[in-house]
Order: structure tokens, then C-alpha cells, then sequence
């Protein structure tokens, strides 16, 4: 099994008396794309506060090369880089600054990368960071770590304004870190299409706590939506698979399940014929985020798959 | 320490710091008495001076604070950066106070504004140049209670849920801040005299004791403080 880059056991975090993370298992396996998913309000930013050392788990543990991130060495410390959520340079620094600031701070900077990236990203020129659009901050933020070497970046919605030639100089630029020098991405994101281009792996969240995670590609092929005759019941169906969302429609019902297979599909349909003629399609990411959050899967532990 | 995070840094303080220094120029310049070691309005204008620099080095405007934090530096080496950064701002308030003083500045000024008729011609420069105590003495006293002071606000009111604004509670801070070397001031120096009332020696070391524990319990809060992001 591949070294955790990131490991946390139990993490919990309390905001006064409302839980914003609750018990939350991750492994993130050095050289991964790492997706984090989770509505508005699911608890991703806190966590990754908490993987950056910002905010103190209220509970559980959180490691970062199998250190608490909070007393990371200077060395262990050029080893990650990160984007936060709320773009969070200073409003005078000017581009050449933050790259020259950040030329000083970590050994393994690339600075011809950082030109290209600039000149792709039409930085080049640019004034003030004040001065900057949204795309243009989230842009300058997103060179500033990807040309760092670091072996982790940690990027918070790091997509979030991007036009869409932007994202993509991005996700090509995630790719080349990720293939050419084997960085460990963990990243949160709404985009969910490009994002199923990079990932690996995915954990999704669900008002603090994580329902799933595993290999993309794995919860990819055993998602399933059943379509199933009105007269379909929950616990039929949980007898032969994990059920995500059970939904009754005015002449079927639709269910969501994360465990297809074909001897679990028999099983059904020997215990009712009703079920002889389930229809059944796939899900991408994005359909399965979503039946997933709007759904009524509660799930604390491991992986699903 | 790194001299572009620093360069970085200095951009939160400059206008106000080279406001100070002005005002301390024109005071040196104009003020038409001896200077001495219990010069009260230079003692006044250096604690301003170390209060300000405390608060505005310490203080992360809105949404930025991540930015230094998240930079591969240890909270402790953040820390020292700043703090060496409000020192050497100090340190050049004194090297301009000694240069305009001690070079003669001062005196050939006073000499040209009024010449024979000022009651203390000649003007003294090596005698003005006791003003430089009062600049470093108070100047440093207020920085370190005002950076201790902020960082045990970020610290204690952020984990409080901030029942005071944070421009009021940095200004309420800073009072306290500058009430620390005026207290000082009251216990060496208010009365006139030639010299302060304790020896130099005992104040240099008590002044030291006080720098190295604010500065730990600086640290202390630094390393445990949660951070915007």
C-alpha cells in the first residue's frame, strides 16, 4: 500500500455549538489527485484549514507527512503549497513580488515554469494584485503554487472563477505536477466535469461528515441508478446492495445504489419477480455527487469500495 | 529571517513609520532646549512609534492573513521576521536621531535661527544626544507590549466569538500598550535630575528581562494562534 501524504483519524471540528467536520477518516496515497467534494456549508474548507494547521481539530488527529501540520519543520513546510478558498495576497503586492517572495522561500522553485504559466495566464503585465479581476487573483494564486516543487499542493476551490481556456491551462498544469513531479494533489471543488478529468480518488461530504471514498473509477463502476417498478421496497433493496437514494416516481422508483454487481442483481430479482425487469443505467461524477448529497446515506467510516 | 518577506511586510507600516519619523525630525530640529534623557515628548513620540509598529507588523489586514502564514516558514520564524522587522525600524529611528544630533544638524540650525541669543548657546550635540535614550528605551517597551498585547487578542477574542470589533479592541490594546512604558517612565525618570533615578545597568537589564519575556509570550500565542484562510 502506498505512504499516506495526509492522514487524519477522527477529525472533528466544533464551531461554538455547531459540529462543522465530524469524525472524518482520510488516507491520501503520495502521489494521488485527491478530489473533495461537498456542498456549500459540507465542512471542506474547515478540513483543509485543519490539513494546513490553521484551525485546531476539536477532536481526532491530522497528519501531514506523517507530522501534525501545525508543528511542520521549515523543510517539511516547503514540501506543501496551498490555495486557499478566499484569494488572500496582500492588494499591493505585484505579481513579480509574490513570485520573488516565493523564489526566496522554497528551494525547489521553478521559475521558467512560472514564466510559461504567467505568459498562458496573460499575468504578465499585470499591475497591483487590487487591480487584478477574480480569474486574474485565482490565477496568480494557482501559479504561486504550482511552480513551488512542492510534493502536495492543497488547492481550496482552486477553479473558482477560471474562464474556461483558464481552466484548462490549469488542469494541464495540475496533470504535468501530478505525472512529471509526482506531486500529491488534494483539491476541493464544485466543477465537478473537470474535475472528473484529473482525480483518482474522491471523499465527499455531507454536512460534516464524509459518506463516501474511494477510486473514482471503482465507485464509477459500481454506481448504479435502478429503475424499479412502483411497488418497490427500501429494504428489499438494501438486502442486496448499499442503497445511496431511494426515489419513488409517479410510475417507478429510482435507486441509487455504490455495490453493483451482477450476482447481487440476481439475487434480487430471484427474491421478486417484480424485479425481473430492472432497467439500470451508470452515473459520472457529477450525477453521482448529487444523488449522493440530496440522498440519505450516512456513512462515517472507510472507504466504500 | 528573509529579507523579500520582510520587504513584503514593510509595505503594511511604511507611510505610517516615516510618518513618525518626520514628526520626530521636525521635533529634534525645532525644539529650541536642551534635549535629555527624560525628554517626556520624545519619550511620548517613541512609544507611539513602538505601539504602531506593534500593532500595524502583528496585524494582518482582512483576508490576508493566510498569505504569510501559509508560506514555509514556522510560526516561529514568521514571528521573528516581524519582530526583527519592528526592531530594525526602531534602529533606524535611532541612527536618524543620532545622525541629525550628533552630526551637528540640530546645533548649526539653532545656531543660524538665533545664534548668541539662545540662552544655551552653543547648543551641546553630545549632550543633546541623552535624547537617544528616551527613543530607544520607550520606543522598544511599547513595541513589545504592543505586539504581546495583539497577539493575545487574535489569540483569546477570536476563540470569545469577538464581542468587541477588532479596531476597537486594537485601539483599547494600544492604550494599554502605551500605559506600560508610561508607567516606566513615572518609576525612572519623572523627576528632574542629570540622570535616571536607577543605574544605567539596572535599567538595561530590567528593560531586557521585560524584551525577552513579552517576546516568549509573543511566541507562545504565535505558535498556538488559529489562523484566517
Amino acid at each position: 500500500m502506498n505512504e499516506s501524504v495526509i492522514h487524519t483519524e477522527g477529525l472533528s471540528r466544533w464551531f461554538d455549538k455547531k459540529q462543522a467536520v465530524a469524525e472524518i477518516v482520510l488516507d491520501v496515497p503520495r502521489g494521488a489527485i485527491f478530489g473533495f467534494l461537498g456542498q456549500n456549508g459540507a465542512g471542506k474548507t474547515t478540513t483543509i484549514r485543519m490539513l494546513m494547521g490553521h484551525l485546531h481539530p476539536s477532536g481526532g488527529a491530522v497528519e501531514i507527512f506523517g507530522r501534525d501540520p501545525r508543528w511542520l519543520s521549515r523543510a517539511d513546510r516547503q514540501r506543501v503549497a496551498y490555495v486557499s478558498e478566499n484569494m488572500n495576497l496582500p492588494r499591493w503586492i505585484r505579481p513579480n513580488e509574490a513570485l520573488a517572495l516565493n523564489a526566496s522561500l522554497y528551494p525547489n522553485w521553478d521559475a521558467v515554469r512560472a514564466r510559461d504559466l504567467m505568459n498562458r495566464f496573460g499575468l504578465e503585465d499585470a499591475g497591483p494584485f487590487a487591480t487584478f479581476s477574480k480569474g486574474q487573483k485565482r490565477a496568480l494564486c494557482l501559479v504561486l503554487a504550482l511552480c513551488t516543487g512542492a510534493e502536495l499542493l492543497i488547492l481550496d476551490e482552486p477553479a473558482s472563477g477560471l474562464d474556461t481556456a483558464a481552466r484548462r491551462i490549469f488542469l494541464d498544469a495540475l496533470l504535468e505536477s501530478n505525472r512529471e513531479k509526482e506531486c500529491t494533489v488534494f483539491l476541493s471543488s464544485h466543477m465537478l466535469t473537470d474535475l472528473e478529468r484529473v482525480v483518482d480518488r474522491v471523499a465527499i461530504l455531507k454536512a460534516g461528515r464524509k459518506i463516501l471514498d474511494g477510486e473514482l473509477e471503482e465507485l464509477k463502476d459500481c454506481a448504479r441508478v435502478l429503475h424499479l417498478p412502483a411497488s418497490a421496497r427500501r429494504e428489499t433493496v438494501e438486502r442486496h446492495f448499499r442503497v445511496a437514494s431511494f426515489r419513488k416516481a409517479a410510475e417507478d422508483v429510482r435507486a441509487t445504489i455504490l455495490d453493483f454487481n451482477e450476482d447481487r442483481l440476481r439475487a434480487l430479482c430471484a427474491e421478486d419477480p417484480a424485479y425481473g425487469c430492472v432497467e439500470m443505467r451508470g452515473l459520472n461524477l457529477e450525477d453521482l455527487f448529487v444523488e449522493l448529497v440530496t440522498g440519505d446515506l450516512i456513512e462515517t467510516g472507510g472507504s466504500v469500495v | 529571517m528573509n529579507a523579500r518577506l520582510m520587504l513584503v511586510e514593510i509595505r503594511k507600516v511604511w507611510a505610517w513609520y516615516l510618518a513618525f519619523l518626520l514628526v520626530t525630525m521636525f521635533y529634534l530640529v525645532l525644539k529650541p532646549y536642551p534635549l535629555a534623557h527624560n525628554d517626556i515628548v520624545m519619550s511620548v513620540l517613541a512609544a507611539f512609534q513602538g505601539a504602531m509598529l506593534g500593532w500595524r507588523i502583528f496585524h494582518d489586514p482582512a483576508g490576508t492573513q493566510s498569505f504569510a502564514w501559509s508560506r514555509p516558514l514556522t510560526r516561529t520564524q514568521l514571528f521573528m521576521n516581524r519582530w526583527l522587522l519592528g526592531l530594525s525600524l526602531q534602529v533606524l529611528t535611532l541612527l536618524v536621531v543620532f545622525a541629525l544630533v550628533g552630526s551637528g544638524a540640530r546645533s548649526r540650525f539653532h545656531e543660524i535661527l538665533a545664534g548668541e541669543t539662545n540662552p544655551f548657546y552653543p547648543a551641546c550635540r553630545w549632550f543633546d544626544l541623552a535624547v537617544l535614550w528616551p527613543c530607544a528605551v520607550y520606543g522598544l517597551l511599547a513595541y513589545q507590549a504592543a505586539l504581546y498585547l495583539n497577539a493575545f487578542a487574535e489569540f483569546n477574542w477570536r476563540h470569545l466569538g469577538g464581542a468587541i470589533s477588532g479596531t476597537l479592541r486594537r485601539t483599547l490594546l494600544s492604550v494599554m500598550a502605551l500605559c506600560f512604558p508610561a508607567a516606566l517612565f513615572v518609576l525612572i525618570d519623572l523627576p528632574p535630575a542629570t540622570a535616571p533615578r536607577w543605574p544605567y545597568g539596572v535599567l538595561v537589564a530590567g528593560i531586557a528581562v521585560i524584551t525577552a519575556a513579552t517576546t516568549a509570550m509573543a511566541v507562545h500565542v504565535y505558535r498556538h494562534m488559529e489562523v484566517e484562510s
